[in-house]
């Protein structure tokens, strides 16, 4: 009998090792944020990967849309917009597909299985809302850079889905914050002002920041101005503004578009709130326009935290939890100067920061029953070890605990930290910008061209000291 | 060997489970070429187009206008305001290939413009021309009447169920008076169930 549970025993160790092996390309016993640390530091150092060798056999594992995310982002910001966006297209039908496979599928099923037994890493990687938001996004941006003003139209509309989608998952949380408004309205501790109904769009506006990103909506009323569809232009405005108020270029282009398209009462509301002249937002004639977006920084990373738990009998077991815990730092913007005259300065519009930790608070749940779930499991198979193995028995059990157990610690992580803008009015002409970060190791100079009533675009990303640049115009 | 049949059962309760549940598709409205997916496909290119055209050469007032003579139709290309990466110029190629198929319009096309300015020049300057044969500049007719379409897509999500409702709308414009001399629209809805249990 003994021979037979020694046989056991060195069976499971070697079924161990084989399934460590197994898991070269996941993330299952080595932590994500390892794997992309190469394109990190490539983008920060300024030192170009080779793109065709980076993250190929995780590219076809499990996390595919993860990685395919991850290589796409990086090649956008090297500026190669052929590979970005085909990874974009694999990440997106990956996730088309997901989203059409059964409820149940044998594949989930083994997933879920292997998440029991091992830890959440073993459950394919299907992309967090807001990282399907800036997928559409990012894939408009690749569109706008091959001129296909059409084809960005897709993507933004995509956007807005998947931003929609996101209301729906937290309609109870914004009605919660507009009933609490509601109440201080009628408790008359607001003054008039706040009584108003926009006053109330902007509570709910400080909850929807936290899962919508206002800077998806902006890029996608820009495109619907290329495309000559001011309406649509200005409903994305417009909720842009609900979910950050405080951006002077936001307020400046719904009041444009609400003039233009006669919108009396909105106009009245948005003066009254603002308290802005109307002449300072008047469209000047003739010129064209320039847009900076700007994306600063990484997005946080999870650290696991490992908590120890004493489970009765079974004493000490491990649970891992991912978490955020970074310091949050205030933006800071890039300056936009022509020659050596400041045009401007960019302004938050989007804070990835918040979105990511929205997005890990609405899975806590989940992950914790999982968790309890696991180790439920473990430490049953360990005290099943010691009733057939002894002591040494349990003892290799709970080393299977503690090694097996590894938070979750995947999420899109070259994104920026926080996404800022910056527009202005220009006459025509060439000019010769400079791009200044106090983050930067130095100022970047770009040529743009602005058109008699066209529009040019810069896409500025700073990670590390590097600031990438790309222009376009239409 | 009463245990050893047990894997055995649920072996088969798990292949029964997958076999059962599929994803389905269906058009909103029945009767037409099995869908795939909610996307916009190949079948449903063909429908728009013709119903399309259909409906434009039954429509009465323009029956009575094209007896008397061909009058002459510029299109606009078809803007896509889907969510899907829809080839309009395939589309807008089609539907005026059936037009002009049906003998009752003429066609301006300006996608050409730059190749026949090229060319006219050539003929006035390049001195190889004759000048009595050679084309001079500014006798093109232009267009009478402005073909312009829409189509759009509104996508809702609830649960499992995907309902997607396409909508092309096309309008005929006369490009003298304003008035919008004919204007139709065609739908077409595909819902999605998404399957319990599958692969």
């Amino acid at each position: 009998m003994a021979t037979f549970i020694k046989t056991s025993l060195v069976s499971a160790m070697i079924a161990v090792l084989l399934l460590l092996s197994g898991c070269a390309s996941t993330t299952t016993f080595s932590a994500y944020p390892h794997k992309i640390q190469p394109l990190i530091t490539s983008l920060a150092s300024g030192a170009p990967l080779d793109i065709s060798q980076s993250l190929v056999s995780e590219r076809k594992s499990n996390d595919m849309i993860l990685y395919d995310m991850e290589r796409g982002r990086y090649a956008q910001v090297v500026g190669n917009g052929e590979v970005s966006m085909a990874d974009f297209t694999a990440a997106m039908e990956k996730i088309a597909e997901n989203d059409q496979k059964a409820l149940v599928s044998a594949s989930g099923i083994g997933a879920q299985i292997g998440a029991t037994l091992v830890n959440d890493n073993a459950i394919p990687y299907e992309g967090e809302g807001y990282e399907r938001v800036l997928l559409h996004q990012y894939q408009a941006l690749n569109y706008l850079k091959k001129n296909d003003i059409s084809g960005a139209g897709v993507e933004a509309r995509r956007a807005g889905f998947e931003q929609d989608e996101a209301l729906k998952r937290f309609e109870k949380e914004v009605d919660k914050a507009r009933e609490q408004a509601e109440q201080k309205r009628l408790d008359g501790s607001l003054t008039r002002v706040e009584q108003s109904y926009a006053q109330m769009d902007e509570v709910a506006g400080q909850v929807k920041n936290s899962f919508q990103n206002a800077a998806t909506f902006y890029l996608s009323g820009f495109i619907n101005e290329l495309l000559q569809q001011p309406n649509d232009a200005y409903i994305d405005y417009k909720k842009a503004l609900e979910i950050f108020p405080e951006n002077r270029y936001v307020q400046k282009d719904v009041f444009r578009l609400a003039s233009r398209l006669e919108m009396g009462e909105d106009l009245a509301e948005l003066k009254r709130r603002f308290s802005v002249d109307s002449p300072q937002f008047a469209d000047p004639k003739g010129g064209g326009e320039l847009l900076v977006i700007f994306e600063d920084g990484n997005a946080p990373h999870k650290r696991e935290t490992k908590i120890g738990l004493l489970l009765g009998k079974a004493g000490l077991v491990t649970v891992a939890f991912p978490m955020y815990n970074e310091k949050r730092s205030s933006p800071l913007a890039l300056r936009v100067l022509n020659g050596v005259d400041l045009l401007g300065s960019t302004e938050i519009i989007c804070d990835v920061r918040a979105l990511a930790v929205k997005a890990l608070q609405e899975k806590a749940p989940t992950i914790a029953v999982r968790q309890v779930l696991r180790t439920i499991g473990k430490v049953a198979a360990a005290a099943q070890m010691k009733k057939q193995a002894g002591e040494l028995g349990q003892l290799a059990g709970l080393v299977w605990n503690y090694v097996s157990e590894s938070a979750d610690l995947r999420s899109w992580l070259t994104l920026p930290a926080d996404v800022q803008i910056f527009r202005i009015k220009l006459p025509a002409g060439k000019y010769q910008l400079a791009l200044q970060h106090p983050m930067a190791a130095h100022s970047v100079n770009t040529e743009v061209t602005i058109g008699d009533g066209g529009k040019s675009m810069i896409q500025v990303v700073r990670v590390g000291g590097e600031l990438y640049r790309s222009v376009m115009q239409f | 060997m009463k245990q050893s049949t047990k894997p055995i059962i649920v072996a088969l309760a798990i292949g029964m489970i997958s076999l059962s549940g599929c994803a389905t598709v269906q058009y909103g409205d029945a009767g037409s070429a099995k869908a795939l997916s909610t996307e916009f496909g190949s079948s449903d290119l063909q429908q728009i187009g013709g119903a399309m055209v259909d409906s434009l050469l039954v429509f009465p007032p323009l029956v009575e206008l094209t007896t008397a003579r061909r009058p002459i139709l510029g299109i606009d290309m078809v803007k896509n305001k889907t969510m899907q990466h829809i080839d309009t110029e395939s589309i807008t190629d089609s539907i005026r290939a059936k037009l002009i198929r049906s003998g009752k319009f003429r066609f301006i096309d300006r996608t050409t413009d730059e190749q026949t300015l090229q060319e006219l020049k050539f003929q006035q300057e390049g001195g190889l021309v004759d000048k009595k044969n050679a084309i001079a500049p500014g006798q093109q007719f232009g267009a009478e009447y402005l073909l312009t379409s829409n189509f759009s897509e509104i996508r809702q999500k609830e649960g499992s169920v995907t309902d997607v409702y396409y909508k092309f709308t096309m309008t005929l414009k006369n490009l003298k008076t304003g008035i919008l001399e004919w204007s139709d629209e065609k739908e077409i809805r595909k819902v999605f169930k998404r399957g319990t249990f599958g692969g």
